[in-house]
C-alpha cells in the first residue's frame, strides 16, 4: 500500500513539475502580465494605495528594464512596509522624546507601557 | 484503510485534479542590499548607521484559463550595525485570487493577508500584527480606458499599545487613461476611516478618523528613451483627532510613535523623470514637495512642552537611481544605486532635519 501510494504521489508530483515546465515555457509572456497584475493587487493593502505605487510607467509603455523590479521607488523603504517612505520615528522607547501635554497635570501612567489615552491637543 | 492513508489519497488525487485542469508554478524573488543612512531615526539627533537589508518573496501559483489563484510568503529582514537592537523582521503571508473576466483583462482580485512585525528589545513598542482583507475589480473599456474601484478592510493590533489597535476601512475609484500622444492620466479618490478598537467615548476620546484623498497623475513619454511623470496627491482629514499615552509624567503621541498617516493632511506633489540609458541601465531622478498639517498634533519646545500652534511640516525629497539589468549574466539579475536626499522643514525643532541615504541593491526576479 505504502509503495503503491509513493509511487502515486511521485507520479503526480512528476506531472505537476512537467506541466509547469511546459507552462513556464509557453505562456511565459502571458504569465508575466498576469502576475504583474496580481502582485500590483497585492501591495494594495498599503496606506496609500490610491498611488498604486508599483506603476513606475511614466507615460511611455514601451519602457522597461531588464530584472523587472517594477516595484520599487526611488525612495528607500527604511522600514521595509511597502512605503517608500522619509517618515521619522523608531527610536528605543527610552530614547523617545520626553514630552508633556499643554495643561497636563502630572502623570497619570500606569507605571507600563500605556496609560490612560485621550484626543490630543485640539484645533 | 487507516484516515491517514484516506487523507494521502485525497491528496494525490487533488493534486492530480489540479494537475489536469491547471498549470501551477512557483516564483521566487529576492532582493539582498546596504545603505549608509545618515540620520535613522528622521530628526534632529542626525544618528548614522550603515544597514543590511533582505527581502523575498516565495509565491506559488494555480492557473486555469481565467483564474489564478495565488499562496504567497514575503519575508524582510535588516541589521543595524551601530543600532543593533533596531534590528527588524517583518513576516506577510497570503492568499489572492484573480479571475479575469476576460481573456487577458478585467481582473477581480480577492485577497487576504496576515503581516507580523516583529522588533528587539528596547524597540518592542513597535511590534505589530495585521490582517487584511481586499476585494478589487478593473474594467477595461478598451486598450486605453480602464476604471477600477475596490474595498479594503485592515485589523492591525499593537501588542504593547492596545490603545492604538483599530481597524481601518478603505474604498476607492480609479480611471486611468492612455492617450496616442503618449500621456497617460491617472485620477483617483479615496476615503478611509480609522475606527480603534478600544472605544473611550465615555471619556470624550477620538475613536475615529474619516480622511479623504484625492490622487491626479500625469505620465507623458517625451522621447522613446525619456519620460516625464507628475503628481500631486491632496489628503483631508473630515473628522477625528490622534491618541496618546500617558507614561508617569510625560505623554506619547500615536503619530510620532506609528507614524499615523492620519494625524495629519496636506498637499504631496512630485515630478519624475525616467531615461533608458540602454535597454538594461535605466536611471530615474525623482523630486517631491509636501506639507504636512497635524490635525491633532501640537508642536513642542526642546524641554518637550507642548507649544499652542500645531506642528506642521514642509518636506522636499529629491532622489536618484540607476538600475542595471544583468541578465546576460543569470536571468532576473539586476544591480541599482539610489541616492535620496530629505529637507524637512518643521516648526517642531525635534523633526527639522535632514537626511541622505546611500543605498546598493542586488535583486533576483525568479
Amino acid at each position: 500500500m505504502k509503495t503503491k501510494l509513493t509511487l502515486i504521489l511521485l507520479f503526480s508530483f512528476g506531472v505537476n513539475f512537467a506541466s509547469s515546465v511546459q507552462d513556464s515555457t509557453q505562456n511565459q509572456i502571458r504569465e508575466q502580465k498576469r502576475i504583474q497584475k496580481q502582485q500590483q493587487q497585492k501591495n494594495q493593502d498599503e496606506d496609500d494605495q490610491i498611488k498604486n505605487q508599483n506603476d513606475n510607467r511614466t507615460g511611455n509603455e514601451s519602457f522597461s528594464s531588464e530584472g523587472k523590479n517594477k516595484g520599487k521607488d526611488v525612495f528607500i523603504d527604511k522600514d521595509g512596509d511597502g512605503i517608500a517612505d522619509t517618515r521619522a520615528g523608531g527610536m528605543s522607547f527610552q530614547k523617545l522624546r520626553k514630552r508633556t501635554r499643554h495643561g497636563q497635570q502630572g502623570g497619570s501612567g500606569r507605571g507600563g507601557n500605556e496609560g490612560s489615552g485621550g484626543k490630543g491637543g485640539g484645533k | 484503510m487507516k484516515p491517514l492513508y484516506r487523507s494521502l489519497i485525497l491528496f494525490t488525487v487533488l493534486l492530480l485534479f489540479l494537475s489536469a485542469k491547471s498549470s501551477a508554478q512557483l516564483y521566487l524573488t529576492a532582493d539582498a542590499g546596504g545603505y549608509y543612512d545618515d540620520n535613522i531615526f528622521n530628526n534632529y539627533l542626525n544618528a548614522s548607521d550603515f544597514i543590511n537589508t533582505f527581502s523575498g518573496e516565495l509565491g506559488y501559483d494555480f492557473e486555469t484559463e481565467r483564474n489564478i489563484l495565488e499562496i504567497y510568503y514575503t519575508g524582510f529582514f535588516n541589521r543595524y550595525y551601530e543600532y543593533a537592537n533596531k534590528s527588524t523582521s517583518i513576516q506577510k503571508v497570503g492568499v489572492v485570487n484573480t479571475y479575469l473576466f476576460s481573456e487577458f483583462d478585467n481582473p477581480f482580485n480577492i485577497g487576504l493577508n496576515y503581516t507580523a512585525r516583529n522588533n528587539k528589545e528596547d524597540y518592542y513598542i513597535y511590534d505589530f500584527s495585521k490582517v487584511s482583507a481586499y476585494a478589487n475589480y478593473m474594467h477595461s473599456f478598451n486598450e486605453n480606458n480602464k476604471f477600477q474601484f475596490g474595498l479594503l478592510g485592515n485589523r492591525i493590533d499593537y501588542e504593547n499599545f492596545s490603545i492604538f489597535s483599530n481597524y481601518q476601512f478603505k474604498g476607492f475609484l480609479r480611471s486611468i487613461n492612455s492617450f496616442e500622444s503618449k500621456t497617460s492620466l491617472t485620477a483617483a479618490i479615496e476615503l478611509d476611516q480609522k475606527k480603534y478598537i478600544e472605544s473611550y467615548q465615555s471619556q470624550g476620546l477620538a475613536d475615529e478618523i474619516l480622511q479623504a484623498k484625492i490622487y491626479l497623475k500625469l505620465g507623458q513619454g517625451i522621447t522613446p528613451k525619456l519620460g516625464l511623470s507628475g503628481f500631486t496627491f491632496f489628503r483631508k482629514n473630515l473628522n477625528g483627532g490622534n491618541r496618546y499615552v500617558n507614561s508617569f509624567d510625560y505623554t506619547y503621541y500615536e503619530e510620532e510613535l506609528f507614524n499615523d498617516i492620519y494625524s495629519s493632511d496636506g498637499l504631496e506633489s512630485g515630478l519624475n523623470f525616467t531615461y533608458l540609458f540602454l535597454p538594461n541601465i535605466i536611471g530615474k531622478f525623482s523630486g517631491v514637495y509636501e506639507t504636512r498639517n497635524y490635525t491633532d498634533l501640537p508642536a513642542a519646545d526642546e524641554e518637550g512642552n507642548d507649544l499652542n500652534e500645531l506642528r506642521k511640516d514642509n518636506k522636499l525629497s529629491l532622489g536618484a537611481s540607476l538600475e542595471f539589468g544583468l541578465s546576460k549574466f543569470i536571468s532576473g539579475l539586476y544591480f541599482s544605486i539610489n541616492y535620496n536626499y530629505i529637507e524637512n522643514n518643521s516648526n517642531d525643532y525635534f523633526y527639522d532635519y535632514t537626511n541622505q541615504i546611500l543605498a546598493i541593491t542586488l535583486g533576483f526576479d525568479f
